[in-house]
């Protein structure tokens, strides 16, 4: 077992290497309105998710809040969410519509509105994506009007289909840098898998914070 | 040595009674071997947290940017997870396989110990250790999110469809791995027995 353990710990996993020129591009600021925080903090967060992904709804609920008050509102990192539409037909017009509520600056609302709702709602009683009936063709409406969003300029957005495109290209993002799923984030360049315990992004962030305060 | 079947077959629960009594009795009386057993638990249980993103936990712990305290305060929080309501089945399953898997390999080191050789018997045990660590690793992460080892599986040998499934699989192949690990315990709990001189009652 100790043989084994030095072994992984010499030779295997993934080595981190400086940022390649394709990763730098994956963290550059794709779109203002789904951003928090100072864009020039040392760590940069990037997380690729779905709505309806009941890990990203966890996450949201319970590690981004503390990543927010220990970190990004400390102008210490930036974070930034990218839509795909991976779990259920509804996660399409689900990702559009959060696009279109960024239009009324009100994408922050429309979001962390949806995870609340299907993390209360559905998936802390162990419900599954199929569950949910918020984002069906007839019920995102309400749901957009219970945000609060101008429905006349939202429901004129959504028929464009402007942000159909978007989302594919956030998927194709993911594809390229070998992400399995949601929620999938990076972190300076670190990829992490899934929705990890707050300590898990603390010792990510803070091994960031200080690889940069050592190189200043 | 072949290890002499203690009681007939008919008499499970005295079985189980003598295999938990003889596992208590190694745990209790040799320290060394109740470290062990938590040493191997806490392997397994961080190996499987971690098993999507290896890469990154040897990143964290090889770090310099990191200090030792900080690395320790990582490994313990991957525990938090479990008993945080709402209570996780998956979560908890695996905390129990690798509990039991560290109880089995302190057993079945104490076992190779006394008898000095590697016997065939044990590794019917080193087997079932390894299989529950597969169920384990599958059973992991969100099969809807694609973030579980289920997910790419079922879709390369079926369709994109069999996603739906996924979930079921992985929980599952998690309890698959408990009741593997359960009858590893036992197995290797009823060997002890005669070197423990345990009794059945």
């Amino acid at each position: 077992m100790v043989a084994v353990a030095w072994l992984f710990f010499t030779y295997g996993g993934s080595k981190q290497q400086p940022l390649s020129e394709s990763e730098q591009q994956v963290l550059a600021v794709q779109d203002k309105r789904l951003t928090k925080g100072d864009e020039s903090a040392p760590v940069k967060i990037v997380e690729y998710a779905d709505i309806l992904c009941p890990y990203c709804a966890k996450a949201n609920e319970e590690i981004i809040p503390q990543i927010q008050s220990n970190y990004i509102d400390k102008n210490q990192a930036h974070y930034e969410v990218r839509l795909v539409a991976m779990i259920s037909p509804d996660s399409q017009r689900a990702g559009e519509g959060a696009y279109c509520a960024a239009e009324q600056n009100k994408f922050w609302d429309y979001l962390d509105t949806a995870y609340k709702d299907t993390w209360d709602n559905y998936y802390s009683q162990n419900k599954t994506p199929q569950d949910v009936d918020l984002f069906t063709e007839r019920n995102i409406f309400s749901f957009a009007s219970r945000v609060g969003l101008d429905t006349l300029l939202w429901q004129q957005c959504m028929d464009s289909g402007k942000y159909e495109k978007t989302i594919t290209a956030n998927q194709e993002k993911m594809s390229e840098i070998k992400a399995y799923g949601t929620p999938h984030f990076i972190i300076n360049g670190n990829n992490y898998n899934g929705a990890p315990p707050f300590s898990s992004f603390k010792a990510v962030i803070d091994a960031e914070l200080n690889k940069s305060k050592a190189s200043e | 040595m072949k290890i002499p079947r203690p009681l007939p077959l008919k008499s499970l629960h005295k079985r189980v009674w003598l295999s938990f009594s003889s596992l208590v009795k190694l745990l209790y009386f040799k320290p060394a071997y109740f470290f062990l057993a938590a040493g191997v638990s806490i392997l397994f249980y961080e190996f499987i947290f971690w098993f999507l993103n290896l890469g990154l936990m040897q990143y964290l712990l090889t770090s310099p940017f990191l200090t030792v305290g900080d690395k320790i305060q990582m490994l313990i929080g991957s525990y938090s997870g479990i008993f945080t309501l709402p209570l996780s089945p998956l979560a908890l399953t695996l905390f129990a396989v690798s509990v039991f898997q560290g109880v089995a390999v302190a057993a079945l080191v104490y076992s190779i110990r006394k008898e000095r050789a590697m016997q065939r018997g044990f590794l019917k045990e080193f087997g079932g250790t390894g299989i529950a660590g597969a169920l384990s690793v599958l059973g992991l992460g969100c099969a809807a999110c694609g973030t579980s080892l289920v997910t790419p599986i079922l879709t390369f040998f079926f369709a994109t469809s069999s996603v739906a499934v996924a979930e079921e699989v992985g929980l599952y192949s998690a309890v698959l791995a408990l009741i593997v690990s359960l009858i590893t315990v036992y197995l290797t709990g009823l060997k002890l027995a005669p070197r423990l001189k345990v009794q059945s009652s």
